[in-house]
C-alpha cells in the first residue's frame, strides 16, 4: 500500500511541480493518508484510554442516526456540492485513501486472533489498542466513518445527475452502502442465543446469550419432542498396528459399507457378510449381534478377510462401538488390522413443538440449514451431544433476532445486481480516457 | 455414472475444447468462427453437465466434496466462462485460455483417479455451498487471467530493458504467447489496450467475487445464524475485494499512469493467493469455520 502512496506522491511532486502545501485546496492524496493517519491515531488513542470493546446503540437511536445521516449526506451533496471538502470527499482520492485505510485495518483482523466476543483481556497490549476485539474497536469505528461517508457521497454522485450509464455503478455504491449502514446499526439490535432443549423436559422460552451467561425471555416456549441422526453407513479401514496408520483401499479412498460388498486393501480382500445398522451385541465377546432401535444401538458388520489366493484368513463381526459397548477390530496378522469408523452424521434434526402466546402449538423438524422463522426469530439446529451422537439427550437450538437483516439482504440484492451490470460494461463502465488526471 | 465411466467424458470433452479454440486458425470468415467456437464449447459443457448431474444423483450429494470432484466443476464452467467472455469482447484468447485450464483439469483427473466418498457434514449440504464455492473457484481463475494480462503489460513496458525482465519473460511465455497468438492487429502492443483488456476481466472477476462472498453470507445466515462472523476466510476475501475496488476506483482517473496501474493489478493478485492458500497458516485461522477445506 505505502507503495502507492510514494508513487503518488513521487509522481504529484515530480510530474506537476506541485509546490501545493498541504491541505490547501484543492485536496488530493496526500490529505487522505493524513486523514487516514490520523483517524488511525485516535482510533488507537481512545481504545488504549477506554481499554474496552464498544458497541453502535441499540434501536431506537440508530434507526435515527442512520436515517440523519444518510438525509444529511444527500442534503449536504445537494447544496454544498461545490464546496471544497465536499468535492474532495466524494470524489476519487478520499474514496482510495478510504479504501487503504480499511483494507490495511482488516488486514489486521485478518491477521490477529480475535478474542470471543464478551472476554476482557488485562494487560494485554494487543488487546488494549484494540486489535484482538477489532470489530468493537474505535479503531474500526473511526474506519468505517470514512469510509462510509465516501461511499455514501459517491452513491449519491453516481444518482445527481441521472444517467443511464451511471445507474449500474449507482446501484453498487448503494447496496454496499446500505449493507455497511444496516449491518453496523443493526449489529446491537441482534441478538444470538441459543436453547438447550433437554428430551422430555418441560417446555421453556428461557435463551443464553451466545457470548455471555445472560439470559433472555422468547416470547414463545420450546419443547423437545426427539432428537435424531441420519448417519452415513460407517467406512472400514485398513490399519497398521505399529503407528496406527491408515491404508487406503486399491481402488478408491474410502471403503463404505454397502450391503455385501468388498474391497480390497493391499494383499487382501474384505466381504462384507452381513450388516447391521443399529444392533445390540447378543453377548460380551460380540460372537453375535441382533437388529435394534433402542438407544445406544451400534452398527456391526460380519466380515471375512481372503487372500490373494481366495483362501479364508479370518472372519468376524466388527463394530465401531460407541459410549456404551467398546469397539472391536478384526486382525489381519500381526501387523495390520481391518476396523470400523463410527458412522459420519449427515443430517440431524429435532423434532419440536412450540407454544405460541396466544395458546396453540406448532410442530416442525429443524434441521442444519433449514432454519425456521417463529415471531421474528430465526431457529437454527447447530448442536447435541457430540458423545453420544445419534443417542444424544439433548438438542442445542440457536435462536437468532435481527431486525435489520431485511435491510442488509436488500443491500446484498442491489450489489449483486450492481457488478453485473458493470460485469456487462466492462471497461466502459470507467469514464473514458482523458487527460483529467487531477479531477 | 460414476467414475468409472470418467475416461470416456473426458476424451471426447479434450477434444472439443481443442476444437473450439483451434477454429480460430481455420480459413473462414469470423461469424462462422464464431459459431463454430460456441457449438464445441456448449457440446462440452453438456457433456459435462450430464457427466456431473449423474455422479451427484449416484453419490446423493452434490460432488463438491473432494478436489477432484471441484475439479469437474472447472472444466464446465471455464469454458462457459470463455465463451461469455470470447462472445462479448470477441477475446479469442480468452477462449483459448478458459479451455486450455479446463483441459488441465480433466487431465489431472485423468492421471489421479478420483476417490470415491459419499460423506459430507451437514453443515455442507446447503443449496448455497454449490454456488458458493463454484463462484469463488471461476473469480480466482478469471484474477488470475487479469494478473496474467497485468505481467503481460508490464513486460511489454519494460520490454527495451534487459536482465530479470528477460528472465520473467520466458518463465510467463505461455500467456505472453497465447495473447500473441490469438490476438488481431494492434490489440497485444498497445499498453492501454491491455490494460482496457485486463478491466474488462477484472469487472467479471470482481462480480464473481462479489458473488461468491455474498452467497457465503447468505449461507452462513442460513447454517450458523449469523451472514458476518469475521472469519479469517471472510476477512481475507473481503480484503481481495478491497484491493479490486482500489484497482477499480484508480482505473477510473490518473488514466496515463498506467505502469502505476498494471503494477497495483499485479499485487492485488497477491491478496486472492494469500486468501486462497494463506489463511489456514495465519494466526488468526485457529476457529476457522472453514478448517474442513484441510481434511481431503
Ligand atoms: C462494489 C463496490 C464498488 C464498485 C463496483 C464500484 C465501482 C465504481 C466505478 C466503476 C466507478 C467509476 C465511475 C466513473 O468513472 O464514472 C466508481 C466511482 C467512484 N466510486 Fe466506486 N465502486 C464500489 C465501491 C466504492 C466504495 C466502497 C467507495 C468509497 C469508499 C467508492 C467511491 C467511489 C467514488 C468517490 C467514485 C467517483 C465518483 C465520481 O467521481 O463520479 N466506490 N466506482
Amino acid at each position: 500500500m505505502s507503495f502507492i502512496v510514494l508513487y503518488l506522491q513521487k509522481k504529484t511532486v515530480t510530474q506537476k511541480k506541485d509546490k501545493r502545501r498541504l491541505f490547501q485546496f484543492p485536496w488530493q492524496y496526500k490529505e487522505g493518508f493524513v486523514i487516514s493517519f490520523i483517524l488511525i491515531i485516535l482510533g488507537l488513542g481512545f481504545d488504549f484510554i477506554t481499554k474496552k470493546p464498544i458497541h453502535f446503540p441499540a434501536f431506537p437511536t440508530n434507526l435515527s442516526l442512520v436515517i440523519t445521516y444518510t438525509l444529511l449526506l444527500i442534503a449536504i451533496y445537494k447544496f454544498e456540492k461545490n464546496n471544497k471538502i465536499v468535492k474532495w470527499i466524494s470524489g476519487i482520492p478520499a474514496a482510495i485513501t478510504a479504501t487503504v485505510l480499511f483494507t490495511i485495518v482488516s488486514a489486521i483482523l485478518g491477521i490477529v486472533p480475535q478474542v470471543e466476543p464478551g472476554v476482557i483481556l488485562k494487560d494485554d497490549i494487543l488487546y488494549d489498542l484494540g486489535f484482538k476485539h477489532l470489530t468493537t474497536s474505535w479503531l474500526i469505528a473511526f474506519t468505517y466513518l470514512f469510509f462510509v461517508t465516501s461511499l455514501g457521497f459517491a452513491t449519491v454522485k453516481a444518482l445527481i445527475p441521472f444517467k443511464k450509464k451511471k445507474f449500474g455503478i449507482f446501484l453498487s455504491h448503494l447496496g454496499l452502502y446500505i449493507i455497511f449502514i444496516a449491518g453496523i446499526a443493526g449489529s446491537s439490535d441482534a441478538k444470538r442465543t441459543y436453547f438447550y432443549l433437554e428430551n422430555d423436559a418441560e417446555p421453556t422460552n428461557i435463551v443464553t446469550d451466545f457470548y455471555s451467561p445472560q439470559k433472555y425471555e422468547t416470547p414463545f416456549k420450546l419443547q423437545l419432542n426427539k432428537f435424531d441422526i441420519i448417519e452415513y453407513n460407517p467406512k472400514i479401514v485398513l490399519v497398521n498396528f505399529s503407528d496406527n496408520e491408515l491404508i487406503t483401499p486399491n481402488s478408491s479412498k474410502h471403503f463404505i459399507i454397502k450391503d455385501s460388498l468388498s474391497e480390497n486393501f493391499l494383499d487382501w480382500t474384505i466381504k462384507v457378510e452381513k450388516f447391521i445398522k443399529y444392533s445390540y451385541p447378543t453377548d460380551t465377546s460380540y460372537s453375535k449381534f441382533e437388529e435394534t432401535k433402542s438407544k445406544g444401538a451400534i452398527p456391526a458388520a460380519l466380515v471375512a478377510i481372503y487372500d490373494k489366493q481366495g483362501n479364508l484368513i479370518n472372519q468376524e463381526w466388527i463394530t465401531s462401538g460407541n459410549f456404551i459397548f467398546p469397539r472391536k477390530n478384526i486382525a489381519v496378522n500381526e501387523k495390520y488390522y481391518f476396523a470400523m469408523l463410527s458412522p459420519e452424521p449427515k443430517e440431524f434434526s429435532s423434532d419440536i413443538t412450540a407454544f405460541l402466546p396466544d395458546g396453540t402449538t406448532e410442530n416442525f423438524i429443524l434441521k442444519v440449514n433449514k432454519p425456521k422463522k417463529l415471531m421474528g426469530w430465526d431457529l437454527y439446529q447447530t448442536g447435541y451431544d457430540e458423545r453420544r451422537g445419534k443417542w444424544s439427550s439433548y438438542s442445542i437450538i440457536e435462536a437468532g433476532y435481527d431486525p435489520w437483516l431485511p435491510a442488509v439482504f436488500t443491500g446484498i440484492f442491489i450489489l449483486i445486481a450492481g457488478t453485473f451490470y458493470l460485469f456487462w460494461l466492462g471497461s466502459r463502465a470507467i469514464k473514458e480516457d482523458d487527460n483529467n488526471d487531477n479531477n | 455414472m460414476n467414475w468409472v465411466q470418467f475416461p470416456y467424458i473426458a476424451y471426447t470433452a479434450i477434444i472439443l475444447l481443442v476444437l473450439s479454440f483451434s477454429v480460430f486458425f481455420l480459413p473462414i470468415s469470423k461469424k462462422s468462427k464464431k459459431i463454430l467456437a460456441n457449438i464445441f464449447a456448449l457440446s462440452n459443457v453438456a457433456i459435462f453437465a450430464y457427466f456431473i448431474i449423474s455422479l451427484w444423483i449416484n453419490l446423493d450429494r452434490p460432488p463438491l466434496r473432494t478436489l477432484g470432484e471441484t475439479r469437474l466443476w472447472y472444466a464446465v464452467f471455464l469454458p462457459i466462462l470463455g465463451l461469455i467472455t470470447f462472445n462479448r469482447w470477441k477475446y479469442f484468447w480468452f477462449l483459448a485460455y478458459s479451455n486450455l485450464m479446463a483441459i488441465l483439469f480433466i487431465i489431472i483427473n485423468l492421471t489421479h483417479p478420483e476417490t470415491y466418498n459419499k460423506t459430507l457434514m451437514p453443515a455442507l449440504q446447503s443449496p448455497w455451498f454449490v454456488p458458493h464455492v463454484v463462484v469463488y473457484l471461476l473469480s480466482y481463475a478469471i484474477l488470475r487471467v487479469s494478473w496474467l494480462v497485468a505481467i503481460n503489460g508490464l513486460l511489454k513496458s519494460y520490454s527495451n530493458k534487459k536482465g530479470i525482465v528477460k528472465v520473467l519473460s520466458i518463465l510467463l511465455s505461455p500467456i505472453y504467447f497465447l495473447i500473441n497468438l490469438f490476438s488481431e492487429n494492434d490489440e497485444k502492443d498497445n499498453i492501454k489496450k491491455i490494460l482496457k483488456m485486463a478491466d474488462n476481466i477484472v469487472f467479471i472477476g470482481f462480480a464473481f467475487l462479489t458473488l461468491g462472498i455474498l452467497f457465503g453470507a447468505l449461507w452462513a445466515k442460513e447454517a450458523w445464524g449469523s451472514y458476518w462472523t469475521w472469519d479469517p476466510k471472510e476477512t481475507w476475501a473481503l480484503l481481495t475485494f478491497l484491493v479490486y475496488l482500489i484497482y477499480i476506483h484508480l482505473r477510473s482517473q490518473h488514466k496515463n499512469k498506467t505502469s502505476l496501474h498494471l503494477w497495483v493489478l499485479t499485487i492485488s493478485f497477491a491478496f486472492l493467493l494469500a486468501a486462497w492458500f494463506g489463511v489456514n497458516y495465519m494466526p488468526s485461522a485457529k476457529n476457522s469455520v472453514h478448517t474442513y477445506s484441510q481434511e481431503e
